[in-house]
């Protein structure tokens, strides 16, 4: 099959009815394996603005695994695992600079770290209707994060409406590294709960909007052990509005995707995400497409540009450029080719952020900001 | 600011259900294509969530919230 052959008419029905679970709470009725691998690179940080330390930023390797299958007539499951390797420097703190803004202290290179991660979700299908369970796992040698998950979904008006609601609960435990060398916090945990509800509905046969709605409250030990001075207040609420558009045009059989979401938090950080990507030949053997993203937040209420020590430690502040003020702009190319059951693909996405970026003005550019690159390869098989 | 962002939303969304028609089962081809899914691949998903969750203050937006590593 060359790469511009038609996918035929019966592999395309196939396609449908397999992947029409994914707008109701049907049973999933085929068994999907795949699997990833990806490298990320920072860019190394500006050697005009670091005082300290190693300028060579992070890179992981990433290996990635998902097996999604039905059991028997109403249940389904899928299990995920990843496994990541890091090496690199990151920021360890700030301190002022002459022109009001912060120059960067950062770690040495040895920092050389893994992680493993894994999560299984069952679910029991009835007509129109599904309730799932996942519980999850990630472990490094200083953090190990617990989870479980409830997840429900309901069709309504002849599966043209999907209602979803999900509720999971996390209870992370961190020991750091050096915690006496360093006088760093020796061991603490962190919960989070979180309650997520959308509506998907179909617009007409060749689109559909999904509009949700989420809550996440943090509580526990929420600032960064390893830096120099980071204090954040102990209890955290996230809010997000969620968008989701998608578009199919008989025009090179191409489909468009829009997603936007809208965050606020207790921090006082409001942050929007816009992402687009469109991809060509949906129904021939090669698939590709570009795809773009935007973001932009404003800093946290007790942001700082660099470290005050002057500060008593029972008062928030963070130097984190996380925290700060900031844009970016990500843009990519993915590609996947089709030969029977079996799909390849590959997809690079370079990142650049930025006070420039901003849809909001400040007066500091923080150093720490990073731009990096992603290439991942890909392969899935469906039987 | 929420409440401007909650008003476009809603506004967006009244005018789009206005238009919408029932869409019957054997009209949903184009609907299923790959792309056309909410997380068309899985694997990208949850490695693109694990790179932003780490390098910016904003996450979730999805059925389970952001954590599970020592990035963020």
């Amino acid at each position: 099959m060359t790469a511009k052959a038609q996918i035929g008419p019966l592999a395309l029905l196939s396609a449908a009815a397999l992947s029409l679970p994914a707008f109701s709470a049907s049973q999933p009725t085929e068994r999907v394996v795949s699997v990833n691998t990806s490298v990320y690179q920072e860019g190394d940080a500006n050697a005009a603005e670091v005082v300290f330390g190693d300028l060579q930023r992070f890179r992981v390797k990433t290996n990635q695994f998902n097996l999604s299958a039905p059991i028997g007539r109403d249940w389904s499951m899928s299990l995920g695992y990843d496994n990541e390797a890091m090496s690199g420097a990151s920021p360890w703190g700030t301190v002022a600079a002459s022109d009001g803004s912060g120059d960067l202290i950062m770690s040495g290179a040895s920092i050389d770290d893994s992680r493993n991660g894994v999560d299984v979700n069952l679910t029991r299908h009835w007509r129109g209707q599904s309730l799932g369970i996942s519980v999850g796992y990630s472990g490094e040698h200083d953090y190990h994060s617990r989870s479980v998950g409830l997840n429900y979904e309901r069709d309504f008006f002849k599966q043209n409406t999907t209602l979803a609601l999900s509720a999971s609960y996390a209870s992370d435990e961190l020991t750091p590294t050096d915690a006496q060398l360093f006088q760093r916090l020796e061991k603490g945990s962190k919960h989070t709960r979180s309650f997520y509800a959308s509506v998907n509905q179909l617009l007409s046969p060749v689109s559909m909007l999904n509009l949700g709605f989420g809550i996440t409250k943090r509580t526990g030990e929420l600032s960064d052990p390893y830096k120099l001075r980071d204090i954040r207040p102990g209890k955290r609420v996230e809010r997000t509005l969620t968008a989701s558009y998608r578009r199919y045009f008989d025009w090179q059989t191409s489909s468009l995707a829009v997603n936007y979401r809208y965050f606020w938090d207790s921090y006082s950080v409001g942050a929007h995400t816009l992402a687009m990507s469109w991809m060509l030949g949906e129904e021939t053997a090669l698939q590709w497409g570009p795809m773009l993203r935007y973001y932009s937040q404003s800093e946290a209420a007790f942001y700082t540009p660099f470290d005050r020590y002057d500060q008593p430690d029972t008062m928030a502040q963070s130097s984190d450029f996380r925290l700060s003020t900031f844009g970016a702009v990500s843009y990519g190319l993915k590609a996947r080719y089709r030969m029977n059951a079996v799909q390849v693909s590959m997809q690079y996405e370079r990142y650049d952020s930025g006070s420039g970026y901003a849809l909001s003005s400040t007066k500091t550019t923080h150093p720490g900001l990073v731009d990096f690159d992603v290439v991942s390869l890909g392969a899935e098989y469906r039987f | 600011m929420v409440h401007k962002v909650l008003r476009i939303v809603t506004g967006l969304l009244v005018l789009l259900l206005a238009s919408c028609q029932t869409v019957e089962p054997w009209e949903r081809d184009r609907l299923a294509q790959q792309e056309m899914q909410l997380t068309p691949n899985v694997l990208d998903a949850r490695l693109s969530d694990q790179v932003f969750f780490s390098k910016e203050a904003a996450s979730g937006g999805g059925a389970t919230a952001g954590g599970g590593c020592g990035c963020n």
